[in-house]
C-alpha cells in the first residue's frame, strides 16, 4: 500500500508515534524509514508481521536481560554499506575497513548467540547467523581479540619478512645501545636517548676527543654548541639498508594479503548483507516490541476483507475498545508527572461500519481527539504495530483521508470553507473504495442553514459508499438522518450542575479544571432522534462568561429571533 | 633528572604546548618519547587536532613524523593512519570525526614513524586518552596547541609542559618576559565559589556574555563578538556587579574599554574558560592589574615544566647557560629544561 500523505501523517500525529519507535543501528533506521502501511490486500502479511511483534514482545518480557544486552550490542553496530559497495566494485579494502568487517562479524556472532539463547524463537528474517568463515578470515589464529592487523599467519612470506625485520631492528638497537654505553663510559658524557650529544664549544678538550671518536659523527653546530650524533658502523649501515628493502617487501606482501582477504570477503558478501538486513529487522522488531510494552498496547485483531463479495458491496470492521490518543495521553501524563494539576485520560470505545457515523456532543467533549484517535490507531495497526487500546478489530483500510483542523489555505487564496469543500470533494471521489474518511466539523465555515444542506447532501452520498466515514458535527439533524449511526459524547449529562456551580462560586478561577473533571469523554450510541443535551451555555458559564450575558442567551434560546 | 622523571607516577595525561612554531615543542616531545622508550614505559600518543586541517593523501607530508617504538599506542585520524610507516594494529574505530577522518586507536606492532592528528574537542581528547590508558598505556602524551585555531585546550590534560625559545624575539629579556607572562597566565587563580562556577558554566554553554552581581543575578550582555564587548559590558556594570563571564577570548581591547567606560571594575572579576583564551600581552596585563582588574579561570592548567630552545631559525641565538639560568630564577619552582642540551638546571 502506498504511504499515507504528509497531511494524514501530520493530522494523525504519526511522527509522534514514529519518534517512540526507537532503533539503535543504522540498518534498523533504514528498515524504519522503509516502513509502509499494509493495505487490505496485504492482510495476510500484516497478520504475519503482528505474529512477529507478538512473539518479540513475549520474548522481551521473558528475557529482559538478553534484550538490554542486545541493545548494547546494537549501539556498537556501524554502517558498513560503503565498504560493501567498495567490495562489490572490486576494490581492495584497507586495514581499518577490514577491522570494521571483523567487528561486524563479532557482532553478528554475539547476536547469533542471543538468537540461540532465545531458543530460535526469533522470526526467521530477524535471525542473525554467525559467519565463522569471516571470523576465521580476519582472525586467522582464532584468538578472538577485537583488534585487527595484517597478521603474520596470513602468509609464510610475510612471516619470514617480518621475522627478519624484527631481528634486524633488534640487532640495530642492541648495537646502538652497546656503542652508546661504550661511549658514555669512555668519555664520561651522557648521550641522549635519541642518540645525540651536544657540547659547548668552550670545552675544547672534549671536542678534540669527540672529533677523534669513531663512533660519533658531527651533526649540527650553533655558535656555542656542536651536536654529535651516534654513528652507526658498517654493520649498522648494512642492516639499515636491509631494513629499507624488507619494509618495501613487507608492504607489497601486505597488499597481496589484503587483496586475497578482499576477494574472499567479496564471495561472502551476500551472507554479510543478509545478516545486516536481519540486524535491521531485529532492531526494528525489538523497537516495535518495546513500543507495545512501553505504551500498554494490544495486538489488533485483523479481519481480512471478505473475498468473493460482489463488487461494491460494503464490508469490513473497525472496532476500538478503550482506545487512547497516544500523544494526548502522554502529554497529560507528563503534566501530571511534573506536578502540575493534571487530569486523567479517558479511553474511548467505538465501532465504525461502512457508511457514515457521526459524533455529536458538547464543546470541549473531545470529539476531535476521538476522531484523530480512530485514524491514529488504524494507521498504527496497519504499520504492523500494536495499538494503544484494550482491544481493536480492524479490516485494513485501503486509504485514510482526513479533513481536520484549520484548513484555511492562504497560499491558494482559499477561505476555511473553500479549502474544506476542496478536501471533501476529494473524499467523495475516493469514497467508493474501502477506506477511512475522517471529517472534523463538516461545513462549519459557512452559514448554518446552507451548511446543513450541504452537509446533509454529502452525508447522503457517503452513507452509501464503501468507505467508512466518521464525522464530528454540531448539526443534530445530520446525525439523525436515516442510515447514519449517531454517537454522542456523554459530556456533562450526568453532572449535577448546581453543585459544580457552587464549587465554582468558592473559587471562580477553577472553571476549566472543573469542566475537565466533570466532562465524560465516552460515547453512547443514539438510536432514535431525541433532544440532544445543550451544554454550550453551561460550559460558557463554567468558563466564566458574564452572568447577564448568559441570562440573555437563555432567553434567546427559548424565543428564537426575539 | 629528565622531564619524564617529573611526569612518571604523578600524571597520566600530559600535554606539550609551544609558545610559537620552532619554540622546541617537537624536541621536548621527542625527549620525553625517547626517555620513555629507553625506560620501557608504554606510551599513548595523540594530538589536539584542528578544524579544517588537510592532508595530502598521496605524499602524507604535511605533518612532521614522530618515531614510535613497538607497543606504543596512538590515536590518530584515519587518513594519517594509512600513511604511517610503523605497522599498526587497529584497536578501535571511534565515532570522533576530524577533517582528516575518524579517529583510530591503534597499537604499533613494529617501530617506525607515524603522523598524529587527533580529535578536535576537549571531551574527545580526554576520551581517547582514557581509552589508551584502558588499552594499557602507562602515560598519554598530547601534542597540544596554544592558539585560537584549536578549540581544544591543554586544560583537559593533567599537566602541561610549555615550550618556549629564542624564536619569540631577538631580545632575550623580551623572550623571558613573554614566557613568564604566559606561565603566569596559565597558572591564573581558579574560580572556587561553586555557585558562581555553576552560573558561569551556564553562560559559557550558551556562549552568553554576562555580568553576575552580588545577589547572584545573571545580567546578559548583548554583544555578538568579544571585540567591542567591553563598552557593552561597562554599560551593565554598577556597584553591585561582581563577575563578568566571557565565553570567547579575552583581548586587550575589551579590558581597555572596560577601564575607560566604567568606574566599577575594581570589585569585579573577569571569568574565562581557561588561560588559553587570554590574548593580552605582558605590558598591558601589568597595567590592568595595577588598575585593579582581576581575572580568574574555570579550568586550571598545571605547568609541570618549561623547555627552552636558545636557538632561533632566523640564525641568532642566546647563550644557553645564561638563558636557562635566568629563566630558572624567574620561574622557580617550575623546572626549566634546555631541549638542545637535554639537562635541567635543578
Amino acid at each position: 500500500m502506498k504511504p499515507f500523505s504528509p497531511e494524514v501523517i501530520k493530522n494523525l500525529d504519526l511522527d509522534d508515534i514514529f519518534s517512540r519507535i526507537v532503533v539503535h543501528t543504522p540498518y534498523g533506521e533504514s528498515e524504519k524509514k522503509a516502513m509502509t502501511p499494509y493495505g487490505p490486500e496485504e492482510a495476510t502479511a500484516l497478520i504475519a508481521e503482528l505474529d512477529n511483534v507478538e512473539r518479540i514482545t513475549e520474548l522481551i518480557r521473558a528475557n529482559r536481560y538478553a534484550f538490554v544486552d542486545m541493545r548494547g550490542t546494537f549501539s556498537r553496530v556501524k554502517d558498513l554499506r560503503g565498504t560493501f559497495l567498495r567490495l562489490k566494485a572490486g576494490e581492495v579494502l584497507v586495514v581499518t575497513e577490514l577491522f570494521e568487517v571483523k567487528m561486524l562479524s563479532l557482532t553478528i556472532k554475539k547476536l547469533s548467540e542471543t538468537a540461540v539463547l532465545l531458543k530460535g524463537r526469533l522470526p526467521l528474517d530477524a535471525t542473525v547467523h554467525a559467519l565463522p568463515e569471516v571470523d576465521q578470515l580476519l582472525d586467522p589464529a582464532g584468538v578472538g581479540t577485537p583488534t585487527f592487523y595484517i597478521y603474520d599467519d596470513y602468509a609464510e612470506e610475510l612471516r619470514g619478512v617480518r621475522a627478519r625485520l624484527r631481528e634486524l631492528e633488534d640487532q640495530i638497537m642492541l648495537e646502538r645501545k652497546r656503542i652508546r654505553a661504550g661511549l658514555e663510559e669512555r668519555l664520561g658524557v651522557k648521550v641522549r636517548p635519541s642518540g645525540e650529544l651536544a657540547v659547548g664549544k668552550d670545552d675544547r678538550a672534549l671536542i678534540e676527543r669527540l672529533n677523534a671518536e669513531p663512533d660519533l659523527v658531527y651533526s649540527a653546530e650553533t655558535y656555542v654548541n656542536i651536536t654529535y650524533r651516534l654513528r652507526g658502523n658498517d654493520a649498522i649501515d648494512h642492516m639499515c639498508s636491509l631494513v629499507e628493502d624488507l619494509r618495501a617487501e613487507e608492504e607489497s606482501e601486505e597488499f597481496e594479503v589484503r587483496k586475497t582477504l578482499s576477494q574472499a570477503l567479496r564471495e561472502l558478501l551476500p551472507y554479510l548483507e543478509e545478516n545486516v538486513k536481519a540486524i535491521g529487522r531485529l532492531d526494528l522488531l525489538a523497537a516495535k516490541g518495546y513500543f507495545a510494552i512501553g505504551f500498554d498496547c494490544v495486538r489488533p485483531d485483523i479481519i481480512p476483507p471478505k473475498t468473493g463479495a460482489a463488487e461494491g458491496l460494503a464490508s469490513g470492521v473497525l472496532e476500538i475498545f478503550e482506545g487512547r490518543h497516544l500523544k494526548v495521553e502522554q502529554q497529560i501524563k507528563k503534566a501530571k508527572d511534573s506536578g502540575s494539576e493534571g487530569g486523567r485520560y479517558t479511553a474511548v470505545s467505538l465501532g465504525l461500519t461502512p457508511g457514515v457515523t457521526c459524533i455529536t456532543g458538547a464543546n470541549m467533549g473531545g470529539k476531535t481527539v476521538t476522531l484523530k484517535m480512530v485514524g491514529m490507531l488504524t494507521a498504527v495497526a496497519q504499520y504492523g504495530l500494536f495499538v494503544p487500546a484494550k482491544a481493536m478489530r480492524l479490516t485494513p483500510r485501503a486509504f485514510i483521508y482526513t479533513s481536520i483542523g484549520d484548513l484555511q489555505d492562504v497560499d491558494q487564496g482559499l477561505s476555511t470553507f473553500g479549502a474544506e469543500i476542496l478536501k471533501v470533494s476529494e473524499a467523495v471521489k475516493l469514497s467508493c473504495g474501502p477506506g477511512l474518511i475522517l471529517i472534523d466539523e463538516l461545513a462549519r465555515g459557512t452559514n448554518p442553514k446552507e451548511g446543513f444542506a450541504i452537509s446533509m447532501a454529502i452525508v447522503n452520498h457517503l452513507k452509501r459508499a464503501s468507505a467508512m466515514t466518521l464525522i464530528t458535527t454540531h448539526f443534530d439533524g445530520l446525525a439523525d438522518a436515516r442510515d447514519v449511526r449517531h454517537l454522542q459524547v456523554l459530556g456533562l449529562s450526568f453532572v449535577d450542575f448546581k453543585s459544580v456551580m457552587l464549587e465554582m462560586e468558592n473559587d471562580p478561577g477553577k472553571g476549566i479544571e472543573l469542566l475537565k473533571r466533570s466532562m465524560d469523554y465516552r460515547l453512547k450510541e443514539i438510536h432514535s432522534p431525541e433532544e440532544v443535551p445543550k451544554d454550550a451555555i453551561q460550559i460558557a458559564a463554567l468558563m466564566g462568561l458574564d452572568e447577564k450575558i448568559l441570562e440573555e442567551a437563555r432567553k434567546v434560546l427559548v424565543t428564537p429571533r426575539g | 633528572m629528565s622531564i619524564l622523571d617529573l611526569i612518571r607516577g604523578n600524571y597520566r595525561v600530559v600535554s606539550v604546548v609551544g609558545m610559537a612554531k620552532n619554540a622546541g615543542k617537537t624536541s621536548a616531545l621527542n625527549d620525553i618519547l625517547y626517555s620513555a622508550f629507553d625506560a620501557g614505559i608504554r606510551l599513548g600518543l595523540t594530538s589536539i587536532g584542528r578544524d579544517g586541517e588537510r592532508v595530502d593523501v598521496v605524499t602524507c607530508t604535511e605533518k612532521p613524523m614522530i618515531y614510535i617504538e613497538r607497543g606504543t599506542l596512538i590515536a590518530t585520524a584515519e587518513s594519517l593512519f594509512h600513511c604511517s610507516e610503523a605497522k599498526l594494529e587497529v584497536l578501535e574505530m571511534t565515532d570522533y570525526q576530524s577533517s582528516l577522518g575518524r579517529i583510530v586507536i591503534a597499537r604499533a606492532v613494529s617501530s617506525g614513524n607515524v603522523e598524529i592528528g587527533g580529535p578536535v574537542t576537549n571531551q574527545e581528547i580526554r576520551a581517547v586518552s582514557e581509552r589508551m590508558l584502558a588499552f594499557g598505556a602507562e602515560l598519554v602524551l598530547v601534542d597540544g596547541a596554544l592558539d585560537r585555531v584549536s578549540s581544544a585546550s591543554p586544560a583537559i590534560t593533567d599537566a602541561t609542559i610549555l615550550s618556549t625559545g629564542a624564536v619569540l624575539s631577538r631580545d632575550m629579556n623580551k623572550v623571558i618576559e613573554q614566557s613568564i607572562h604566559r606561565v603566569h597566565l596559565l597558572q591564573l587563580e581558579t574560580l572556587q565559589d561553586p555557585v558562581v562556577r555553576l552560573l558561569a558554566e551556564e553562560c559559557l554553554a550558551e556562549r552568553q556574555i554576562a555580568v553576575i552581581d552580588d545577589a547572584f543575578e545573571v545580567r546578559p550582555v548583548e554583544a555578538k563578538t568579544a571585540l567591542g564587548a567591553g563598552i557593552k559590558i561597562a554599560e551593565v556594570l554598577d556597584e553591585h556587579a561582581r563577575y563578568i563571564v566571557l565565553p570567547g577570548s579575552l583581548v586587550t581591547k575589551t579590558m581597555r574599554d572596560l577601564l575607560a567606560a566604567s568606574s566599577h571594575f575594581k570589585a569585579v572579576t573577569l571569568i574565562v574558560r581557561d588561560a588559553t583564551k587570554i590574548f593580552v600581552d605582558a605590558r598591558d596585563w601589568q597595567l590592568f592589574k595595577r588598575a585593579g582588574l582581576s581575572v580568574k579561570v574555570l579550568d586550571p592548567i598545571r605547568v609541570l615544566a618549561v623547555t627552552i630552545n636558545p636557538y632561533a631559525p632566523q640564525g641568532y641565538y642566546f647563550d644557553p647557560k645564561t638563558f636557562r639560568r635566568r629563566m630558572s630564577e624567574d620561574l622557580r619552582p617550575i623546572p626549566v629544561f634546555d631541549v638542545m642540551e637535554g639537562e635541567s638546571d635543578l
